[in-house]
């Protein structure tokens, strides 16, 4: 088997005079699940539709499963199922009808009877025609297609788009559960807290190339933690001051409170913290949204 | 690929239906017009001597209007190229690129199918529902023609519709061909319909401008005999008009599946040349 299920080496795509690519490089490991995460115009979609073939790159190679999408397209795509993020259906099937179609154009299709018991998990209707649907219920039928075929890579472009907070979770589940059997994920979200809550490692994507890629877990970590601390006597802040990864942010007038930035571990605060008498400690842990954000506000600082 | 073929086929059902029975109908009450003329006792022949020669020459050339074939093709098959024509550009003009420009083409496209059986299957399909159509033409031409006291065999009728379906094949792979390099399938519908009104004028008006042969050796429905293929297919229009459509399909097909796929209006020359920077 191998190692990557993606590999991309120094993308180029350009739509005209617009450079949507700029060299990307990213790595998916064969059996995680990978956030790709980027606001809107940073060239996810564009990467997703160059590893199916859709549109060529101008420039850089590109493997999914092993194979080069160019050279094996029908290969490649047999072996993803894919949630376009801009869905369009064509409204005049019923979603079973749908699923009938798509199922004759793949070469192993799961068992009817599993389509059925996700279509009853994520409650919707079989026979109802698609252009009757509403955003969600379509989204749904999008995500079903997807998971219709006995595949290794799930490709999933903003798979909860338009769903309400349950059926969110509901869909995050089975992405996990499909993960679980060996299915190798690979979605973009805006929604950074379900990134979040399910990627192994995330890759952050702005004007087209690779910023960032890192365990989610780390990622967060490597970000600004932030301490107030209440003490039962006055403390100097050259003590704080002194610690390399801590930032004095805020401290009140007869140095009893402090607000502190830290970076990394913090073995060395908690260590200073045991010299006093610590009233109340009150630590925030940034959520993958604000490490995101203050990812893209710090690097535009630098543009 | 039998699926996206049987879909299309589907698809077009009603199209099919309409057109052809329509265009039956039309046929079958010829051969009732027929019959009146000659029931009357009008001198048509010397009403329409009345006319300018040039007019008549713009509406058919030298055909007799009291043979079969003339007949045939002044009432029916000398505009069934403009009529048809303009139903199969629109049809080709949406094969491909109508679905490109709506999006759902990404998600076909995304499933183990290539580029090229997508291509030759809806194709074929649009072919197949063409034959269909005047299929049910030549079925309402026949029935006219059984029940009416009229000098031509059914067989015979065939060969106006084998002339019309290479004409037809020429705007049909034209608009088809446009649709791929052209920024938009209107785009590529408007100008595949010019060039067709602009041929059945050419090729009517150089009829009675010799000045205008030169240009009319250009235009498709030069090589297209209508009606007057009662009396036998001239062979060489029909591969000239065959030959064409070829060439249009294959540039096709080739620029289909070496350019992107277009999203929401990405359509454009720059996508089908690509870019270098």
């Amino acid at each position: 088997m191998e190692d990557s299920a993606i590999l991309i080496e120094g993308l180029h795509k350009y739509y005209g005079k617009v450079h949507a690519l700029r060299g990307l490089n990213l790595e998916v490991m064969t059996g995680e699940i990978f956030g790709f995460l980027g606001p809107n115009g940073a060239g996810k979609t564009t990467t997703i539709r160059c590893m199916l073939d859709l549109i060529r790159p101008n420039q850089g190679a590109i493997r999914v499963l092993g194979l080069d999408p160019q050279k094996s397209p029908q290969e490649v795509k047999a072996g993803v199922g894919y949630l376009p993020g801009d869905l369009k259906l064509e409204g005049d099937f019923t979603a079973r009808g749908f699923f009938q179609h798509i199922r004759k154009l793949r070469r192993k299709n799961k068992a009817w009877k599993e389509v059925e018991d996700l279509a009853d998990r994520i409650d919707l209707s079989l026979d109802l025609k698609i252009k009757t649907l509403s955003q969600g219920n379509k989204q749904k039928v999008g995500l079903i297609q997807a998971l219709l075929g006995e595949v290794p890579l799930l490709v999933l472009d903003e798979p909860t788009l338009g769903l309400d907070p349950l059926m969110q979770q509901e869909v995050l589940n089975i992405i996990r559960e499909e993960n679980e059997k060996g299915i190798t994920v690979f979605f973009s979200s805006h929604i950074l807290s379900e990134v979040q809550k399910i990627a192994d490692r995330v890759g952050i994507i702005r004007k087209g190339s690779l910023v960032e890629i890192a365990q989610t877990d780390d990622l967060i970590q490597r970000a600004l933690t932030r301490a107030t601390i209440s003490f039962g006597e006055v403390v100097p802040e050259s003590d704080f001051d002194n610690l390399e990864n801590v930032k004095i942010l805020r401290v009140n007038d007869n140095r009893h409170a402090y607000t502190l930035e830290i970076t990394g571990e913090m073995d060395s605060l908690i260590k200073t913290l045991a010299n006093y008498s610590v009233v109340d400690l009150e630590i925030n842990r940034p959520s993958l949204e604000e490490v995101f954000l203050n990812y893209y506000q710090d690097r535009g600082k630098e543009a | 690929m039998f699926a996206v073929f049987r879909r299309k086929l589907l698809k077009n059902w009603l199209m099919i239906l309409g057109w052809g029975l329509g265009l039956g109908l039309l046929g079958y009450y010829l051969f009732d017009i027929y019959d009146t003329f000659f029931k009357r006792d009008v001198n048509l022949q010397q009403l329409l001597n009345a006319f300018p020669e040039d007019l008549l020459a713009f509406f058919g050339g030298d055909v007799n209007l009291f043979s079969p074939g003339g007949f045939l093709h002044l009432e029916f098959f000398s505009y069934m190229p403009i009529i048809l024509g303009i139903m199969v550009i629109s049809a080709a003009t949406s094969l491909i690129t109508k679905e490109e420009e709506n999006g759902t083409l990404e998600l076909i496209l995304s499933q183990p199918i290539s580029r090229s059986a997508l291509f030759w299957s809806r194709l074929a399909a649009l072919v197949l529902s063409l034959l269909l159509i005047l299929a049910l033409m030549w079925g309402g031409l026949a029935i006219g023609l059984e029940l009416n006291n009229f000098d031509l065999t059914l067989e015979a009728l065939i060969f106006p519709l084998v002339s019309l379906l290479a004409v037809l094949m020429v705007f049909l792979s034209l608009a088809l061909f446009l649709s791929m390099i052209l920024p938009t399938s209107s785009s590529a519908g408007l100008v595949s319909g010019f060039i067709l009104i602009a041929s059945y004028f050419i090729s009517s008006l150089a009829r009675i401008d010799e000045d205008l042969e030169g240009i009319n050796r250009f235009s498709p429905l030069k090589y297209y005999q209508g009606g007057s293929a009662v009396n036998g297919l001239d062979g060489q229009n029909l591969l000239i008009l065959l030959g064409l459509s070829v060439i249009f399909i294959a540039f096709a097909w080739f620029f289909f599946v070496k350019r992107d796929l277009r999203f929401g209006g990405t359509g454009g020359l720059r996508l089908v040349f690509r870019h270098k920077d």
